[in-house]
């Protein structure tokens, strides 16, 4: 008797779970219809199907369920798309990562690491164009964080990307605004020099044959040797004259490395001409200073 | 069933403003400000004798040199003590005139020194240069370039002959010359 019972028991857990595994599936797949009905209009069918994805991951299968967080990571991504493709800060977009990351990890067969990687690259590269229309004075913070889970969704995707080129695209943009900050007050915004210099090091190290990032630091040790001077006030005592001086010497000598690398990078660039001409102007070289002018003057006269 | 909706893959795309390219100090600005505050300490650690110390202090500036407009940009609202500054232009060695507290001989004029020497003669003019080797041969003061950097020679023995003083501030800093 008491045997009987306990395989009565049994049974009724086996339906039990069984009807909930299919509720859960069929909730998945209730999902993918709604999202597939031409019927519906978009906005409704993703509404929809977020809700009904949102109850069936709380299903305990669906816990460890790599197609059904890759459906909720997908209809996240397609709420993004339809209703925050403009809120730079969407948490819907944030979540859509989790999902679409935590499908990877769950799905052992790689049966959906396609399309789940798809997704992931989508979604990344909408942080990046974001991430480029924040840079700005007021939303480069926004644009850094953006950047950053650009390169967690590109490398989720593909362990192997290749970010160094977004990598120097990006920090050469970052250290330009950074310039602008320090340039429009460098008394008050000291510390942004440190962190453009910083920045363009950075690119350096990744490309030493960067361009814009060696010119770009040329142009910062340049501009801010002649600031330092022009900072002063004439009627400064001559020992602080001469240790501004030295300060100042100090920025064009550090600065024309970089330019002759630039230069050597190419030599049919104008700015670069007229970078060297100033930093050999600046340091009392007026021979080699005369040398950039006449090659400038013979450019614009072959043009 | 699973594999739903094609993805449109976003290309990814800069904004053309992302890198500007920075604008360019003028380097003429910062030579320039450097002489003239040369030129305005000399003023603190040079004396002058009792009767160059009334009305302006006069600077005056050989040829037509582009430091002329700068000098006044950067002076003209300056003074030595209660004597304002005035920046003359003198355009030929000839038309140099009245009392002038300096007078600066740019290089492209330098070959104008002796005739300089010669209309200066008895009067307390601190005559400037910027062409090596002028200080041995007649300025009291003559701008050089070392280590890429401005100095300056003294001849104090210059300096002495049109009866002005100089400090011993001034002499540590500059290169002298005999």
């Amino acid at each position: 008797m008491k045997n009987r019972f306990y395989i009565l028991a049994l049974f009724v857990l086996l339906v039990i779970t069984a009807g909930k595994t299919f509720a859960q599936n069929d909730s998945v797949a209730k999902a993918v219809l709604i999202l597939q009905d031409q019927n519906l209009p978009q906005d409704k069918r993703v509404k929809q199907a977020l809700e009904i994805i949102d109850r069936a991951i709380l299903h305990s299968q669906s816990a460890n369920n790599a197609y059904a967080w890759y459906i909720r990571g997908y209809v996240y991504k397609e709420y993004y798309k339809l209703f925050e493709a403009q809120n730079k800060k969407s948490k819907t977009r944030d979540d859509a990562v989790v999902y679409l990351k935590k499908a990877l990890k769950l799905d052992s067969t790689k049966e959906y690491e396609p399309t789940i990687k798809q997704n992931l690259k989508y979604i990344g590269s909408t942080y990046y164009n974001d991430a480029g229309s924040s840079l700005d004075a007021t939303n480069y913070k926004i644009a850094l964080e953006d950047y950053n889970k650009f390169k967690d969704c590109m490398l989720a995707a593909e362990p192997n990307y290749n970010i160094k080129a977004r990598e120097i695209e990006f920090k050469n943009a970052l250290a330009t605004v950074y310039t602008n900050i320090f340039r429009s007050n460098i008394k008050t915004n000291s510390e942004y020099f440190g962190k453009t210099e910083e920045v363009y090091k950075q690119v350096l190290a990744l490309d030493t044959n960067n361009w814009g990032g060696n010119y770009n630091l040329a142009m910062l040790y340049y501009n801010y040797g002649v600031d330092v001077i022009n900072q002063m006030e004439v009627t400064e005592d001559i020992l602080q004259v001469d240790n501004i001086q030295e300060e100042a010497r100090s920025l064009f000598k550090k600065s024309l490395p970089y330019a002759l690398k630039a230069y050597s990078l190419n030599k049919q660039k104008k700015e670069i001409l007229i970078c060297l001409q100033g930093i050999y102007f600046s340091l009392y070289e007026f021979e080699k200073s005369d040398e950039f002018k006449a090659k400038l003057e013979r450019m614009e006269k072959e043009k | 069933m699973k594999r739903i909706v094609t993805i449109l893959i976003a290309v990814l795309c800069l904004s053309a403003d992302w890198v500007r390219m920075p604008i360019l100090q003028d380097p003429n600005s910062g030579n320039s400000k450097l002489k003239a505050s040369f030129i305005y300490n000399f003023t603190k650690y040079i004396d002058w004798p009792e009767k160059y110390k009334e009305g302006n202090f006069v600077i005056g500036v050989v040829g037509t040199s582009s430091f002329y407009n700068e000098l006044t940009a950067l002076l003209s609202t300056k003074t030595v003590g209660s004597q304002k500054f005035e920046i003359k232009s003198f355009t030929t060695v000839e038309s140099v005139s009245g009392m002038c507290h300096i007078l600066f001989l740019p290089a492209e004029n330098s070959a104008a020194l002796p005739d300089i020497l010669k209309k200066m003669k008895g009067k307390s003019t601190l005559i400037v240069t910027e062409k090596s080797g002028l200080a041995k041969q007649g300025s009291a003061i003559n701008f050089i370039v070392e280590n890429n950097k401005q100095r300056f020679e003294l001849n104090k023995t210059n300096i002495e002959k049109y009866n002005l003083k100089v400090s011993s501030t001034l002499m540590a800093l500059a290169i002298q010359v005999e």
